[in-house]
């Protein structure tokens, strides 16, 4: 054998041998609990499966909604590494999947507030038959002047917040660094938010979806 | 047409006029099969691949030492990317389409006849859909080793048939991916045929 042919082979043996290495991923495991527990042994885990992609949003024209609501669903979009989640805004209300309304919570929704807003979200889970029925509906209302940017800005805030909650975060987190925080003070998720949501994803869903 | 233009190139670039008649050029068509990207582990280990990659070849070499030749290669695909979770059926999760495009600086030399070998270095671009996803922070620029063999049907016309097979190897990692946390490239393998024709000197 000559020795190109030699040196060939010893570099293809070499570069096979190296290429076993993974990529180092994140492990993940700082997170908060994203599930609600029913009763003991009995939890409540959904997202949004990917036969159901995109999921559809209908928004009032109302307080630049619309504008937060598609920019909160590119903020979770993006969390989500490998496309688990694609959300987009439509004119129908009839056949969307989540509906978003700029009025006052009711009274069986805990709102997460800021300052200058309130918002909740409603996702209508029978926690005896886990059928969640749609639509999930977002409620979102200003405590102050809504033109103010103080008002806009907590607009922002809470519709990341909400969408977390679209998406499957049935609890609030106990950190404040955190977006899922019940009363949120950051802009955007944080690291263990995106640990969440991406662990969630991948979790086994125990809910059926129905209209 | 060819002749001026590489005689232009040829004085642009420096080198000899009288190595221009010498110059030995190859395009071809075929398809690239690659190894996994990314291998992460959310709960159970997922991975994300790029389908088979209709591939473009283009490549001119010049003769440096008897039976040697020192040339470039260029290659240009595209390929569907799909993350899948292999316990779980029906997962797949489409990524979009990705593109690539390679540059190798490759030295090749006569097995037998008809037959060449061709191992050299160069780059590789990915370029991904960037509004979400591991390409969400834009494309990347790796390093990549490769090689492999053409096999030149018939001699002595202008334009004669080539098969060609490529082996590469470079690691993979995207801005994206560091900014999410994963701490080291993933190792990728790609392997390449195609059909063509060679012509020039040779």
């Amino acid at each position: 054998m000559n020795r190109p042919c030699a040196c060939g082979i010893a570099l293809f043996c070499g570069l096979l041998l190296v290429s076993c290495g993974d990529i180092g991923a994140p492990n993940r495991t700082n997170l908060y609990e994203f599930r609600t527990i029913v009763a003991v042994g009995d939890t409540l885990s959904f997202h949004w499966p990917t036969e159901m992609m995109p999921v559809t949003f209908w928004v009032e024209d109302s307080l630049n909604l619309r504008a937060h609501t598609d920019s909160a669903i590119a903020v979770w979009q993006r969390e989500l590494l490998y496309n688990e989640f694609h959300g987009e805004i439509i004119a129908d209300s009839a056949s969307a999947d989540v509906i978003v309304r700029a009025e006052t919570p009711p009274g069986t929704a805990v709102p997460a507030m800021v300052d200058a807003c309130q918002a909740a979200t409603d996702l209508p889970i029978d926690r005896a038959t886990h059928v969640l029925t749609l639509p999930v509906r977002v409620y979102v209302e200003p405590r102050f002047d809504p033109s103010l940017p103080t008002t806009q800005a907590c607009f922002a805030t809470v519709m990341i917040h909400e969408l977390g909650h679209v998406l499957g975060i049935m609890n609030h987190s106990s950190n404040p660094l955190d977006i899922m925080f019940s009363n949120p003070t950051v802009a955007t998720p944080s690291e263990r938010d995106r640990n969440t949501v991406q662990v969630m994803y991948h979790w086994p869903m125990n809910v059926t979806i129905t209209r | 047409m060819r002749r001026p233009f590489f005689l232009a190139l040829c004085l642009a670039s420096g080198l000899p006029v009288a190595a221009a008649a010498q110059v030995g050029y190859h395009a071809g068509v075929g398809a690239t099969w690659s190894t996994d990207i990314v291998r992460d582990v959310i709960l159970v280990p997922i991975t994300t691949r790029p389908g088979i990659a209709p591939t473009l070849f283009l490549g001119a070499d010049l003769p440096i030492a008897r039976d040697y030749r020192m040339g470039l290669e260029l290659s240009a695909g595209t390929a569907s990317l799909t993350t899948r979770t292999p316990s779980q059926p029906n997962s797949d999760l489409d990524q979009g389409r990705i593109t690539t495009l390679s540059a190798l600086l490759d030295l090749s030399g006569q097995v037998t006849r008809g037959l060449r070998w061709r191992a050299g270095l160069g780059v590789l671009h990915y370029a991904g859909p960037g509004d979400a996803g591991i390409f969400a922070q834009g494309g990347t620029m790796r390093a990549l080793f490769g090689g492999g063999l053409d096999y030149q049907l018939t001699a002595g016309r202008r334009w004669n048939p080539v098969i060609s097979a490529r082996y590469d190897y470079h690691r993979f990692s995207t801005k994206e991916l560091r900014t999410q946390g994963f701490g080291l490239e993933q190792g990728v393998q790609r392997i390449s045929v195609s059909v063509g024709v060679a012509g020039g000197s040779r």
